[in-house]
């Protein structure tokens, strides 16, 4: 059965990139996208996916206070979080991992290193 | 002892000429009972033997031994008496010849002649070649001359149409045969007596249609098979690319390909090839997509090292090909800058990632005041502008005379993108071939082939001011 990741950005070059590479992973995945914090978090509650990439830069909701709803909400708290950020800095990788997430991807990305970040929480 | 040999020797010969006699008039009961005379006289007589043998071949000759029907030649029968006689005139020695007497008269009428006139069928003639050697017959002759000094009329013929009777037949018959010249040769007759030389014409004509018939079938064949093939290894292919966009399939789709290729009889090294040319095409394409988003990567290189495996490119296939990849990005990589003015969401939205994806490098601005600080740093190939930009905001065409007065952007590539209300002003005025616009909603092909346009007329405008 496919895997489900919910990407959560609002850079359509970047939803591309990510979506060129899950194709490309050898791994039966399934990839829903969002635009938002807001679509993500709907769609999470919907859609129960099995990991989250979370862009935290986004229009109408950002991804901190998306992540903060979903792992808010008893239906998809269980579900990790991963933030896709081009912010690297120490305090900004404190802060995903407070609001909730899992890990701190940042960008740019290496398709290699991100899809085994992803295997890492796919198979746990 | 001597005497008495040397007269047994003569009375040998003495018996020797009668049998001769008895030979001509073909009693050759008599001429056997001579012949053992002289056998028992002298049995070292050298023409003994020889005279058994003309009186066996005289024998058969009288009672033929049927052999196989040979079909016998009419024309050949009236030349015999003409060539024989003629034939034995030369031959005859001249002791014998020269007397004049009627040894000429009877030399017709002798036995041994007419027999042989009388069977001229090609039994004889094929048997005379074999019949007893002429030179002891001559010798005969010879030696019967030399102990009858007075021939008798009928005793010279004997040896003298002899030997010619034995000779001359057989080139008779070749002769009486029918000048190949003139007409076809008897084994032509035989074999296709009846097919005339238009006849064979036509039959020549029907076997060239019919080969080229079979020609042509032929080719048409080997067409068919060679459009078998073709269709065969484009159903491979395509089916193939369809499992190789993404990379290499797993392995027992790989298995599936190999059947799919066994079934539609595509040979093995064709197979092999297409299955290679797919693998590097699609690894082609997975990295230009790639690298035309490089800026969102790391690392090109790692990306690209990543992507060798994901295609199962060898170290070897990617050296090979590096070089094809390497040009294709650049050719594909960078077409320009463009400067693309637009306050509108949509537009930026919708046109901005289509023309990066295309290869441009798009630097946007919010207005034209905006723009014209960015334009001497940027330098860009091509201006994308929004004719009208609201209150507080210069228009795009206010924006295009300021650019007409610049020497050095007066001339670059300038595209409006326009609304309904601006689309007539803008039909309507005198744009320079530098200059364009295209309606909104913006449709992205026309787009790039107007950009496109306005390139070619800069180039082109560039090129002119070197010559």
């Amino acid at each position: 059965m496919a895997k489900r990741i919910l990407l959560a950005e609002d850079d359509e070059d970047n939803r591309d990139l990510v979506s060129f590479v899950m194709k490309r992973s050898q791994m039966d995945i399934e990839l829903l996208i969002a635009e938002n914090g807001k679509e993500a978090v709907d769609l999470a509650v919907r859609e129960i996916p099995d990991l989250i990439l979370m862009d935290m830069q986004m229009p109408v909701m950002d991804g901190y206070q998306a992540t903060l709803a979903i792992k808010g909400d008893s239906s998809t708290s269980h579900i990790p979080v991963i933030a896709f950020t081009a912010q690297a800095k120490p305090e900004d990788k404190a802060r995903t991992l407070q609001v909730g997430c899992a890990e701190h991807y940042s960008k740019p990305m290496d398709p290699e290193e991100l899809l085994n970040v992803i295997r890492k929480y796919l198979q746990a | 002892m001597e005497q008495q040999a040397s007269q047994n020797k003569l009375a040998a010969r003495e018996c020797l000429v009668a049998a001769d006699k008895f030979i001509k008039d073909s009693q050759f009961v008599e001429a056997k009972k001579e012949i053992e005379k002289a056998k028992k006289l002298d049995p070292t007589n050298l023409y003994i033997s020889a005279f058994i043998d003309r009186i066996n071949y005289f024998e058969k000759e009288r009672n033929p031994v049927p052999k196989k029907p040979i079909p016998t030649p009419k024309a050949p029968q009236p030349n015999v008496p003409t060539a024989t006689p003629k034939a034995t005139q030369p031959t005859v020695p001249s002791p014998i010849t020269a007397p004049p007497n009627p040894v000429t008269v009877k030399q017709p009428q002798a036995p041994a002649v007419p027999q042989v006139k009388k069977e001229p069928t090609p039994v004889v003639v094929q048997q005379l070649p074999q019949q007893p050697k002429p030179e002891p017959i001559t010798d005969v002759v010879s030696a019967e001359h030399s102990f009858d000094p007075e021939p008798t009329k009928e005793q010279p013929p004997a040896p003298v149409v002899k030997k010619p009777s034995i000779e001359p037949v057989y080139p008779q018959t070749q002769i009486t045969e029918p000048a190949p010249v003139s007409s076809p040769s008897i084994r032509d007759q035989r074999v296709e007596p009846s097919i005339t030389q238009s006849q064979l014409e036509e039959m020549k004509r029907k076997i060239d249609i019919l080969t080229n018939a079979l020609e042509e079938e032929k080719k048409a064949r080997e067409d068919m098979n060679r459009q078998h093939i073709q269709q065969s290894i484009a159903q491979f292919r395509s089916k193939l690319e369809k499992a190789w966009v993404d990379g290499a399939p797993p392995q027992d789709k790989l298995i599936e390909f190999e059947q799919l290729a066994t079934s539609l009889e595509i040979p093995e090294n064709v197979v092999r090839t297409v299955q290679r040319e797919v693998k590097i095409e699609m690894y082609g394409r997975a990295v230009k997509e790639v690298i035309s988003k490089r800026q969102l990567l790391r690392s090109s290189s790692s990306t690209l090292e990543w992507l060798r495996k994901v295609y199962k490119i060898s170290m070897e296939e990617y050296l090979e090909y590096e070089s094809k990849f390497l040009m294709d990005l650049v050719a594909d990589q960078y077409k320009g800058t463009i400067l693309q003015i637009s306050a509108d969401d949509e537009t930026k939205k919708n046109v901005t990632p289509r023309l990066k994806s295309m290869g441009y490098a798009v630097v946007t601005s919010p207005s034209p005041e905006d723009a014209l600080e960015k334009i001497d740093k940027l330098n860009p190939n091509v201006i994308l502008c929004e004719s009208n930009f609201g209150s507080g905001s210069i228009s795009g065409i206010r924006f295009l005379h300021i650019l007409r007065t610049n020497s050095k952007f007066g001339l670059i590539p300038f595209i409006f993108l326009c609304n309904e209300e601006d689309f007539s002003l803008l039909t309507s005025s005198e744009l320079r071939p530098n200059e364009g616009f295209v309606k909104k909603p913006t449709n992205i092909d026309e787009l790039s082939s107007l950009i496109n346009t306005k390139l070619l007329w800069f180039r082109e405008y560039i090129m002119s001011l070197s010559k």
